[in-house]
């Protein structure tokens, strides 16, 4: 169960200097067992310091706030078991990308004017 | 002063939990203007969005002999009388209403078929007194979420992270905050200040809490001068997961499991046996603090599971599989849907669990009105410290975020609308903005934060879990001061905007580091075992430490230590409960 590794691709952007997403692979060793979000805060901690996931999360399949599109599919990352030997894509699910799988989850109460300028388009769900 | 945004407020909101967001309610309620500063988006956030579904009153609706005297008797008794009897008295009285004007807001409360509200009975209670909030925390969240929808007037700075308060003379005037999808620093100038941000568990490796909790709130009360409260008070959830790895730390309500009234599963060691002390009480099992001890005994003995802890086993129920998972639904107890698709079936194999980190006992102290000593400056919710006392029961961290956030938001209105405008200094805005970016500066062989992280939650587990002794926490002290003194300056983040995951990292470990510090320093004082403070040196609970320990940060001192007495109703101060 342990042996192998994951191989995950990630849908990258950064809306300050990219005109459009990229993807980028990565190999992640199954030393232990692995959600989607558990595999982030591997690749995160020991790949690429700059990889955009939203790491304030429950853990336990409530908040909501680790939303991402798994192979096409809309699901909570930490709900999400990864095999050893699979390969995955992700990609952020949500309109408006802050960086990578990163989103605006929808607009705030009250979205404040001093991130007018941030906001793009389209961001409120 | 410049170079930066400055936003002007009469309240000024730091946290995004149930108590934040009730406090935010209030103070709009109140005419004040009001700013909150979230560290992720209300609701998807936060330490209540991933709260248990038990919300605490003394409402009497499933058995009407419970009355608010006896629920201020057992929570008393159950905090080891080191709870501040003025906020326990507050907490029991005004948690009914509270919970109720929840359910106007939009939160869903579960019903009998009559149509009465449903209560349950957990540990530590006389009668059934907790409420089940459908869709647990998050559903609460949603809830009061839709009330902030309903007052345009409230400001919600989402992915807002405060950085550092600043006073003007004795009085706190506003704070610095990083916007993280873009890591720019804004300055926010308020009349009066609530602290609404939650607990630090996250200075600890083995957690049920989110990783948000860093204790940003207790750092940043501390460098403002607040008196800190039994900080070495960290409450321990007896039963949370130690297998399988994806959800490792994950809470299983006990209470369910195994109460005499619900699904009545067996809790074993590794060898099969039983071994929980019986109580005696109406309600067989017993509360954390006992509870934790009986667990941890068996773990430490030898007599563990495969992945270090306990079982609790269902197969030996005498509830049928339909059953269960009917009882499962009405308790909306989690996370057994995640659990099947992890390919574990609770009804057919027992479940590995051992108590973890998972409430903050200590913090702000604070009075009736969540005043701190410190002018204009409130707290409200899991950051404060004197409500529980040395032990919490089941439920009463979320009636507290809404009876203490609805006191906090109406007093810092009264005494926003009531004073002048504070000052706002350049010179500390200055040195704030100068520590942030700092930590972006290049280095060579600059560390990691993730990684510094790690290394003061391992010394903290080693040495600050269920057997602490002095020599180990001044262990754990020289390690926390090498830390903050030697590494922390070499640490580099990367310049990741937008979304300034690093830098936050960063700033989150500065102040885990100064929280860890005060809770050593706290624990090292309290030289007696209380509730969840438990010292191998001094293993008895003693009369001549039913006293606070207290811990303030001075200006050219650093920490400064001592003790309070714990208020008795008959020593209360401050405003009459109706």
């Amino acid at each position: 169960m342990t042996d192998g590794k994951v191989v995950v691709r990630i849908e990258r952007l950064n809306p300050d200097t990219d005109t459009s997403p990229h993807w980028e692979t990565f190999e992640v060793p199954y030393e232990q067992r692995h959600s989607v979000l558990t595999l982030l805060h591997y690749i995160y901690e020991n790949y690429d310091r700059t990889l955009g996931y939203r790491p304030y999360t429950c853990g336990r399949g409530l908040c909501n706030s680790c939303q991402v599109s798994i192979d096409g599919k809309v699901r909570k990352g930490c709900a999400t078991p990864i095999a050893a030997g699979s390969e995955i894509e992700l990609r952020p699910c949500h309109g408006v990308v802050i960086r990578d799988l990163a989103t605006v989850l929808r607009g705030g109460p009250d979205e404040p004017a001093i991130l007018a300028e941030w906001r793009r388009a389209g961001d409120d769900e | 002063m410049a170079d930066f945004r400055t936003v002007q407020t009469d309240v000024l909101i730091v946290g995004g939990g149930g108590a934040a967001v009730r406090a935010a309610i209030a103070a709009d309620d109140a005419g004040a203007q009001v700013a909150m500063l979230v560290k992720g988006q209300i609701a998807h956030s936060g330490l209540t969005s991933m709260a248990c579904p038990s919300y605490q009153a003394a409402a009497a609706f499933e058995e009407p002999e419970d009355t608010t005297d006896i629920a201020f008797a057992d929570v008393t008794k159950e905090g080891r009388y080191l709870g501040d009897e003025n906020l326990i008295r507050v907490l029991v009285e005004e948690a009914t209403e509270r919970a109720l004007e929840m359910e106007r807001y939009g939160v869903k409360l579960t019903k009998n078929e009559d149509g009465r509200i449903f209560q349950v009975m957990h540990p530590g209670q006389t009668y059934a007194r907790n409420l089940v909030i459908r869709g647990c925390g998050y559903g609460m969240m949603i809830g009061l979420r839709r009330e902030l929808l309903r007052r345009p007037a409230i400001q919600a700075f989402e992915d807002f992270v405060a950085t550092r308060l600043i006073k003007d003379g004795p009085r706190v005037s506003g704070a610095v905050a990083m916007n993280l999808r873009t890591a720019e620093l804004v300055v926010f100038q308020a009349r009066s200040v609530i602290m609404a941000t939650g607990g630090y568990e996250e200075i600890m490796e083995f957690t049920d809490t989110e990783p948000g909790a860093s204790g940003d709130g207790t750092a940043l009360a501390l460098h403002a001068g607040a008196d800190m409260v039994d900080l070495e008070m960290m409450l321990f959830y007896p039963t949370c997961l130690v297998w399988p790895d994806e959800v490792r730390g994950t809470l299983v309500q006990y209470e369910g499991l195994l109460g005499p009234r619900y699904l009545q599963g067996m809790m074993l060691n590794g060898l099969g046996e039983p071994f929980l002390p019986d109580t005696g009480e109406r309600y067989v099992l017993p509360v954390r603090d006992i509870m934790m001890k009986a667990m941890f005994k068996e773990i430490d003995e030898g007599r563990g599971t495969e992945h270090g802890g306990v079982h609790i086993d269902l197969r030996r129920s005498p509830r049928s599989t339909e059953e269960i998972f009917s009882l499962l639904h009405t308790l909306d107890s989690l996370p057994y849907t995640e659990l099947r698709d992890l390919g574990v079936d609770i009804t057919k194999e027992p479940i590995e669990v051992k108590p973890g980190t998972h409430y903050c006992l200590g913090g702000i102290r604070i009075n009736e009105r969540t005043e701190s000593n410190v002018q204009g400056f409130f707290a409200a919710g899991e950051v404060s410290g004197n409500v529980h006392g040395a032990n919490r029961t089941s439920g009463n961290a979320l009636a507290e975020t809404q009876v203490f956030g609805a006191r906090a938001g109406e007093y810092a209105a009264e005494y926003a609308l009531g004073s002048g405008s504070a000052q706002l200094h350049a010179d500390a805005i200055g040195v704030e903005v100068d520590r942030v970016r700092g930590f972006l500066r290049e280095r060579t062989a600059g560390i990691r934060p993730v990684e510094l992280r790690k290394r003061l939650k391992r010394v903290m587990q080693q040495h600050m879990s269920h057997r602490r002794t002095a020599a180990g926490m001044s262990e754990a002290l020289a390690t926390i001061r090498r830390l903050r003194d030697h590494d922390l300056p070499r640490v580099q983040a990367a310049d990741s905007a937008p979304y300034a995951r690093e830098l936050q990292d960063a700033l989150e470990l500065s102040n885990m580091l100064d929280v860890s510090e005060a809770v050593v320093e706290a624990a090292l004082l309290r030289k007696e075992s209380r509730g969840h403070h438990f010292r191998e040196d001094f293993p008895e609970q003693r009369e001549d430490w039913l006293c606070h320990t207290l811990v303030r940060e001075e200006p050219g001192r650093g920490l400064v230590l001592g003790t309070a007495p714990v208020v008795r109703l008959e020593h209360r101060t401050g405003v009459a409960v109706s």
